[in-house]
């Protein structure tokens, strides 16, 4: 019973947490401008996430150390820093764009600007990584997320027209009058949303903290296989409220207070409120997430004493990382950028950086070494290498088409 | 002296600049037309925050195409699209003003401006977009 209990717990904080503000803001655009002619993009994100978090979750169970850990081992350290560099830029970046991301959804609170508020957020942010346990930041925030399937119960009050929904679905072109390469650039920046690379450290620096060994690898891949899909549903579903609400105004989407309105207009205020708290959770949720990814990446690599079930004066280091990222990431805001941009930066500079952080996992899960038998198989290893393909296609592609579009423009 | 004057790009590039200023404007006025639409369902902190960002985000537009000086086939075409886009700002700003003072029976009338904004928005943009191809190519 008690590990049923784990095994429900487990899938409802993964899809919980599958959103952030990521997720929440680029579908929206997405589903406002191309319907659901990019959701094809999101099922390969998640299949790509499922993939990928499989091999990193078994790489901890099984051998007890975390991603970057066995990156500078295995592969050497100047591989390991290119990886710790690409990836550690872009989890930073996010960092940013999560704070951010809960001072805006405040804001819609309460109504004084995010910019008074987000200071505040950092601070408290910072507190909770120093202090709070980390079965209560996976768990609080991953299951008070569930809160976004608010979207999902909109779509059917919304009373769409399934059959144009379907057909938009399965539409593989932009709709008129949009260019193909902004088409792609969105797609591209969907597909780096889905495959945020601190979803990834996090995972598996998450499976040494709670000391995964080899029989936690089935209650894992029922996590990753269960909750990354149902978490996908989520993302669609913002898409699909996106599109019907406005879609037919021709707006585009710039600010949370949009992503919402289609759950107010469709549930009226309660509604809205659960869709406030799905907001608030999912975007410090995945700011816990994203501060703890960067101190996991840094002591990883430097082989420092991390984690939270660790004291804190013996992983001081580790505990610096995380203070001077947050007084970065505030650093950062407090220039008035907006938090909105930095996560359309975000998502398409995660494209870039997807091959350098998931080809080394890559790697040592094909390592006898470390693995024993439980080596990639060779299905796996097939299924892998496709995406290794498409990760560097997107990669390739990402900063030439956001030049040519103009962001999207 | 040089680099204080606004940059002058070619014809094809205002024109980009200029659907992009309008499309957002657009998507503002239609944000507030949809907030104000359902204001009952919103809570009032929500509908005053989409109320000012909307009229930031405009804003923020037509100021960016202002400090673009057009190219001279495109003079009168330009007039025309900054008076449309102040005229949008203009009337986010009353809308603004209404939702923060909770002045519900201004509604009515500002949906109404908004609305017919929001057309002449969207003509402008169809005729911009259907410029002859040797001017609109991209």
């Amino acid at each position: 019973m008690k590990k049923l209990l784990n095994v429900a717990l487990g899938v409802l904080t993964a899809i919980g947490g599958f959103v952030d503000i990521g997720d929440l803001v680029t579908n929206a655009q997405v589903g406002a401008r191309f319907g659901l002619s990019l959701a094809w993009v999101t099922i390969l994100g998640v299949v790509g996430i499922i993939v990928f978090s499989e091999m990193s979750g078994r790489i901890a169970a099984v051998s007890g150390r975390a991603t970057f850990d066995l990156v500078r081992e295995r592969l050497g350290p100047a591989m390991g820093m290119a990886n710790l560099l690409g990836s550690m830029g872009v989890t930073l970046l996010t960092y940013v764009a999560e704070i951010g991301g809960v001072a805006l959804a405040f804001q819609l609170i309460c109504g004084v600007d995010y910019l008074l508020l987000f200071p505040a957020v950092g601070i408290l942010v910072w507190l909770i990584l120093w202090r709070a346990k980390f079965s209560v930041i996976e768990n609080l925030f991953g299951l008070l997320g569930l809160a976004l399937i608010v979207f999902v119960v909109a779509l059917f009050h919304l009373g769409p027209d399934w059959s144009q929904l379907g057909h938009s679905a399965v539409s593989f072109h932009p709709p008129k009058p949009e260019a193909w390469s902004t088409w792609a650039y969105y797609g591209v920046a969907l597909f780096g949303a889905a495959m945020t690379p601190y979803e990834v450290f996090f995972f598996s620096s998450g499976g040494v903290e709670e000391k995964w060994g080899v029989k936690d690898i089935g209650v894992m891949r029922t996590n990753v296989l269960l909750g990354f899909p149902l978490g996908g549903v989520l993302s669609v579903a913002i898409a699909a409220c996106s599109y019907v609400v406005f879609h037919p105004l021709g707006a585009s989407i710039d600010t949370l207070g949009q992503v919402g309105m289609p759950v107010a207009i469709a549930l009226g205020k309660i509604g809205l409120a659960i869709a406030l708290l799905g907001f608030v959770a999912a975007t410090f949720g995945a700011a816990c997430e994203t501060g703890l990814s960067t101190g996991y990446s840094i002591a990883q690599y430097f082989g420092w004493q991390w984690g939270k079930g660790v004291r804190t004066d013996v992983a001081a280091r580790f505990h610096v990382v995380l203070l001077l990222s947050t007084v970065v990431a505030l650093g950062i805001l407090a220039t008035t950028i907006d938090p909105v941009q930095v996560t359309e930066a975000s998502v398409v500079f995660s494209a870039l950086a997807l091959p350098l952080t998931y080809f080394p996992i890559l790697v040592v899960a094909n390592d006898h070494d470390y693995m024993g038998e439980h080596v990639n198989g060779r299905m796996m290893n097939a299924l892998a290498m496709i995406f290794m393909v498409v990760l560097t296609v997107v990669a390739l592609a990402a900063i030439p088409l956001m030049i040519w579009t103009r962001m999207g423009a | 002296m040089s680099a204080c004057a606004p940059g002058t790009p070619d014809e094809d590039s205002w024109r980009v600049d200029a659907l992009r200023s309008i499309g957002d404007v657009s998507s503002a006025v239609s944000s507030v037309q949809l907030a104000l639409q359902h204001h009952d369902r919103l809570f009032g902190p929500y509908l005053q925050t989409v109320a000012v960002q909307a009229e930031d985000s405009a804003g923020t537009a037509s100021t960016k195409l202002s400090a673009v000086q057009p190219p001279e086939p495109y003079q009168g075409r330009s007039d025309t699209v900054t008076s449309a886009l102040d005229d949008a700002d203009s009337l986010l700003t009353d809308a603004r003003i209404a939702v923060v003072r909770r002045d519900d029976s201004a509604y009515a009338g500002l949906i109404q401006r908004l609305t017919k904004t929001s057309d002449r928005l969207s003509r402008l943009e169809n005729r911009i977009r259907a410029l002859p191809d040797d001017r609109s190519r991209p």
